[in-house]
């Protein structure tokens, strides 16, 4: 299921989703979906809120919600939030700040926030903010970029960005560039063109974008391009996939690249979608 | 046996030192006949390894070798071989306790006494420790490993890692002339990090020095004038003074004031990159004795197809009409080969160049409280050689439990008994001390002062297939060594990989039945396992 | 006369590897189906752990495999529970091998930790050495740091024995970021400020100082301690400020900082410290050297001349917020 949303919205970015088998996705997403509600990574395969996100922004691209049944869904999301306001991922109680974000971002989709209690779901997110400024999976957990991007996002689209200490954070995250031009995720880490999404993203939420060389990062995304399949890989020379090429593709398109079309840094579709479903996320600037 | 040795073959090899034995498996590696001998009863020339008992025989023998004149063919000449008895000279040995104790030999057990402040303590008597002989490795000259060193990289490459074990030496240690001690030597970053014998302005200054020499090759233009002097000089422009320039001469550079800056940088920089690997200082020591690796390489040459022939004399070199040499004459044999190699202490067109000043002690007591491997480096007083003390304790399984074998290694000045008495005389103690237990100086048990002569001999004076490779230095490590050996190899075949990387098991396959060959290898594995016992 | 040895060529090996996947490729599928199949008829036995385990060693990142095999100890505990145990130490065994496969996968971690709810008695001996193992492959590896957390909470471990655990670390490694960021934690809860509980005690701070003081003049380019130290010095508010104690420390900090300004005359993180130092200390009296500072900085670390250009006119900014209220 992730990875047909990462091709997918790469295609978008490009301009190319027509190309895609519509009908044939819808169906399957129709197949991976659960009587609680629930969506699957793949047909037999148990529901779990990464997928279940992973379905609603694929069928948001289709602007095909209406093929589920998204009461349903919203349902399930419900369900999966705990009494501290944090979110497990399915039945089984894995608790991760990414489960915080999911939730969220797909009740958004679904304009169906008012079913969680927002409150207690932000008290969570921030209960997990470090001494960098930055957040991990759960209160305690180090900071990493990805897990910084989910809270960000999760704040985001909640409305409480003013709760994050911005000027550490922006400070932490333009520090994970690196002489190459590329991100890494956490300190004396290598990079990683995922990062280039992650931070990059993050940075433009919080308004702090100007904090980094752009320049310098465009170069290093370039770089991960191989030459023969047109796809990306985490650092250059390393053997491309979908994953990559979607943040590769996303970060560009954050950089301003005129031949993609924009992306929305909070939920990694492209703006004209998020615009479509009149969602406004809030967005910090200096 | 004797009908065995092919004869012509690729590489003959007199002398199973450890240059002889890494180019022996070199060749062996690639395919080439390789017949190794060695006139003595043992493995590793003059890098041996011996227990008690053996120490004893092999310093018997070395004194009574004939030498032996052998007829010549007219259109041939032969080098006399003077199998060379001086190599190991100056042997002093010396017990420091007596042999009194009866009961204690009958049972052979340790006695354990109980000292009056109740302490546990063993008391040794003379044939208490003969007794245990077998556990006592005594290397002729032990050598260490940098971790990151040319021994650890071929012995890597080539697989024949597995046939050693190696420790981590676990702290290095220089002089203190002001507070008359030892002072440990922060190796690592962590170790420097930790340190509470320096300021946080030394770490930084200690720190800077070590990265710019690692870098000293990428960014030459930073030491253009220190290029011009010596070590002293450049330290000296960075305002290095106190126990940093300490740790920095003794230890990390392993030098001199005087020492060349290039040569310093050097050291440095293997020791620098070497560190943390295995651990927190750059070095390995080899369990059981540096007289191990030569034998380890001789066991690679013998499982791809090196023969093996302790106990021949070689009597002479032939030498054919074209100048080139065509064989030997061992044991009135004569065997032909396309390459000859020869240590440099058999062959007679080597001359004496210097020698060595050795001192291995047995002790009762470790000098630091480090129960490992610890090497000791004395920057040199009073216009003297640099000494180093390499400390090993029974888990280096260089003794039994409860003593140490302690080496000192020093440049020849005069002999080994005077150029080492001051250094002992500081941190040993011939008899049992009185003091108070936590301050008195190990004891020494038993002692053995020799000196080894090192040779030096001239390409242009042998003939072009006849090749002499060098014995045992004062150096620390074996990195020259395994440079000189790879140089004599691709002297010879200069196509060659110089020992690749040996076939993972699940690649090899076995021409012949499969049993003939494991049983080939373990005859060998038998062979070299024999002499090593 | 000798066995020789014949060593097989890079093609042989790519081919037989070739083989060897596709080999795989079908058994994973046909595997999966009868997994799926069985569930289906509800037959949670031995049968379906087994071969669940088999793919999960393979690809621990199935959590939907994981979850059968929970489904299946949730009703042995119900038909079974005098074999409950043996079950658990098997999903432990499991979990530590799909560890060493991935190191990294959410699921295997999640896995043991909730079997771990699943019994009364739990060794957490071996689950600290399990993670002792895990953090000595990779020191930085975050999902082990949170499961140590997870079996900290469990056992009741102290939270000085984990500050001693983390002292350790830094002692073996101070580039341990990991590790800084397990102390930032731990120490407000250990040792907090009698006057205010987001920062340490006078003592414990001073220790520290002096600590990452160490790791700064050892590798003034390490940035862990970098952050930690800006966190340790600034994280309390305006008001503690005035609390002189906490104004004593800062300037000590500034005149090490400056030691080590003069020895690296060219580190920017020396450079920055400097200046946010100087910034608390006296913002406005220091003006004019902070944005020198705030100059050198674009110069020497243009990648982020934006933060720095940022910095600058914020200073600024509190400066003439300063003025104006104390004219007033």
């Amino acid at each position: 299921m992730n990875g047909i949303y990462w091709s997918l919205t790469a295609m978008d970015l490009m301009g190319k989703l027509g190309e895609m088998d519509r009908d044939g996705i819808i169906l399957f997403i129709k197949q991976c979906q659960h009587e609680n509600g629930g969506i699957g990574a793949s047909v037999d395969h148990d529901p779990h809120l990464l997928y279940t996100l992973s379905a609603v922004q694929i069928l948001c691209l289709y602007d095909a919600l209406d093929a589920i049944d998204c009461e349903k869904i919203v349902n399930y999301v419900k369900k999966l939030q705990n009494d501290d306001g944090s979110f497990c991922g399915d039945q089984w109680g894995e608790v991760d700040t990414r489960f915080s974000m999911c939730a969220v971002a797909c009740l958004a989709l679904l304009g169906r926030l008012d079913a969680i209690n927002i409150d207690n779901a932000v008290n969570f997110v921030i209960s997990c903010m470090n001494f960098d400024g930055g957040f991990g999976c759960r209160p305690g957990s180090e900071s990493h970029s990805g897990q910084v991007y989910c809270c960000v996002g999760m704040l985001s689209i909640t409305g409480h960005l003013h709760l994050i200490k911005a000027d550490s954070l922006g400070w932490w995250l333009c520090e994970r560039q690196l002489p190459s031009g590329g991100l890494n995720g956490r300190p004396e880490k290598l990079p990683d063109v995922c990062y280039s999404w992650w931070v990059v993203a993050s940075l433009r939420i919080i308004g702090r974008v100007d904090w980094l060389d752009k320049n310098q990062l465009r170069k290093f995304i370039m770089a991960c391009q191989d030459v023969e399949t047109g796809g990306f890989s985490d650092r250059p020379n390393d053997m491309p996939d979908p994953f990559h090429t979607l943040f590769g593709l996303a970060g560009l398109s954050l950089l301003g690249e005129s031949s993609l079309k924009t992306i929305n840094p909070v939920f990694c579709m492209p703006q004209q979608v998020i615009s479509r479903l009149k969602i406004q996320p809030q967005m910090l600037s200096l | 046996m004797t009908d065995d040795i092919p004869s012509p073959c690729d590489l003959l090899v007199i002398g199973t030192g450890l240059t002889e034995s890494i180019v022996a498996s070199a060749a062996s590696r690639i395919g080439k006949q390789v017949v190794h001998v060695d006139h003595r009863d043992f493995y590793g020339s003059n890098w041996a390894t011996f227990s008690f008992n053996n120490l004893h025989n092999v310093l018997g023998v070395n004194k009574g070798l004939t030498e032996c004149i052998e007829e010549t063919k007219k259109e041939t000449y032969s080098i006399h071989i003077g199998l060379n008895s001086n190599t190991v000279l100056n042997v002093v040995e010396k017990w420091f306790i007596s042999d009194e104790d009866v009961e204690a030999t009958i049972d052979n057990q340790l006695r354990i006494e109980e000292t009056n402040n109740g302490i546990l303590k063993q008391t040794w008597t003379k044939s208490e420790v003969l007794k245990h002989s077998r556990k006592f490795n005594f290397d002729l000259s032990p050598k260490l490993l940098y971790s990151k060193g040319e021994m650890v990289e071929v012995l890597i490459s080539s697989g024949i890692c597995r046939y050693a074990e190696f420790k981590n030496v676990s702290s290095i240690y220089t002089y203190d002339n002001v507070e008359s001690g030892l002072l440990p030597v922060p190796c690592s970053r962590a170790d420097i990090f930790n340190s509470k014998d320096i300021t946080m302005i030394e770490k930084r200054l200690l720190m800077k020095i070590l990265s710019m020499c690692v870098e000293y090759e990428t960014k030459p233009e930073k030491f253009q004038e220190d290029e011009m002097g010596n070590f002293g000089n450049f330290l000296d422009a960075h305002k290095i003074q106190g126990k940093v320039r300490k740790y920095l001469i003794d230890s990390v550079a392993m030098a001199k004031e005087s020492t060349n800056f290039q040569d310093a940088v050097k050291n440095i920089q293997k020791f620098v990159r070497s560190i943390g690997r295995y651990g927190n200082t750059p070095f390995l020591w080899t369990l059981y004795g540096s007289g191990e690796l030569p034998q380890c390489f001789c066991r690679c040459s013998a499982v791809f197809g090196g023969v093996y022939c302790l106990k021949r004399s070689t009597r002479s070199i032939i030498i054919g009409s074209d100048g080139q040499a065509t064989g030997i004459m061992c044991d009135n044999q004569n065997l032909k080969a396309k390459f000859i190699l020869i240590e440099d202490s058999l062959n007679p067109l080597a001359t004496i160049k210097s020698g060595i000043s050795r001192a291995i002690l047995v002790t009762n007591k470790a000098l630091t409280s480090n129960d490992q491997a610890v090497l000791i480096n004395l920057p040199s007083l009073n216009g003297k050689e640099p000494v180093r003390i390499l400390e090993l304790s029974a888990s280096t399984m260089a003794c039994p439990q409860g003593l140490y074998v302690v080496h000192l290694i020093t440049r020849q000045v005069t002999t080994a008994i005077e150029d080492l008495r001051e250094v002992i005389d500081t941190f040993f103690s011939a008899v049992e001390s009185n003091e108070n237990e936590a301050l008195h100086k190990p004891q020494i048990i038993w002692s053995l002062h020799f000196n080894i002569n090192e040779y030096e001999s001239y390409a242009d004076m042998l003939p072009l297939n006849l090749y002499s490779s060098p014995g045992p230095n004062s150096s620390m490590d074996f990195d020259n060594h395994v440079i000189q050996a790879r140089n004599i190899f691709k002297s010879m075949f200069p196509d060659e990989d110089f020992l690749p990387r040996v076939p993972d098991p699940e690649d090899v396959i076995l021409e012949g039945s499969a049993e003939e060959v494991v049983l080939q290898e373990s005859l060998e594995n038998q062979e070299v396992h024999n002499v090593h016992e | 006369m000798h066995g020789r040895l014949k060593v097989r060529t890079t093609a042989e090996q790519q081919e037989i590897k070739a083989k060897e996947r596709a080999k795989k490729l079908v058994m994973y599928k046909t595997a999966m189906n009868l997994i799926f199949s069985k569930r289906k008829s509800g037959e949670l036995d031995d049968e379906i752990l087994k071969m669940t385990g088999q793919v999960l060693t393979e690809n621990p990142d199935i959590s939907t495999l994981w979850n059968i095999r929970k489904e299946t100890i949730l009703k042995t505990k119900e038909t079974m529970p005098d074999r409950v145990d043996d079950y658990v130490s098997n999903e432990l065994a499991l979990t530590e091998q799909c560890i060493r496969v991935n190191p990294k996968s959410y699921n295997s971690w999640f896995h043991r930790s909730w079997i771990l709810d699943q019994v009364s008695i739990v060794d957490f001996k071996n689950e600290f050495l399990l993670c002792d193992k895990c953090l000595e492959l990779d020191e930085r590896n975050f999902h082990c740091w949170d499961y140590r957390r997870i079996i900290v909470q469990k056992s009741k471990t102290s939270l000085e024995n984990e500050l001693e655990f983390s002292t350790n670390k830094i002692k073996k490694n101070f580039s341990n970021y990991s590790s800084w960021h397990y102390r930032s934690e731990l120490l407000p809860r250990i040792y907090p400020s009698s006057s205010d509980q987001s920062i340490l005690d006078d003592q414990k701070l001073a220790e520290e100082c002096n600590l990452i003081q160490n790791a700064i003049f050892t590798d003034p380019n390490d940035q862990s301690a970098w952050f930690y130290q800006r966190w340790l010095l600034f994280n309390s508010d305006e008001k503690s400020l005035k609390n002189s104690s906490l104004l004593s420390t800062l300037n000590n900090e500034l005149e090490s900082c400056q030691q080590l300004h003069d020895l690296e005359p060219d580190n920017k993180w020396v450079k920055l410290q400097v200046c946010e130092l100087l910034r608390r200390i006296n913002g406005l009296g220091n003006e004019t050297e902070i944005l020198q500072l705030i100059q050198q900085l674009i110069k020497v670390d243009p990648l982020r001349q934006g933060y720095y250009t940022y910095l600058g006119s914020k200073i600024v900014e509190e400066n003439q917020k300063k003025k104006i209220s104390e004219s007033s």
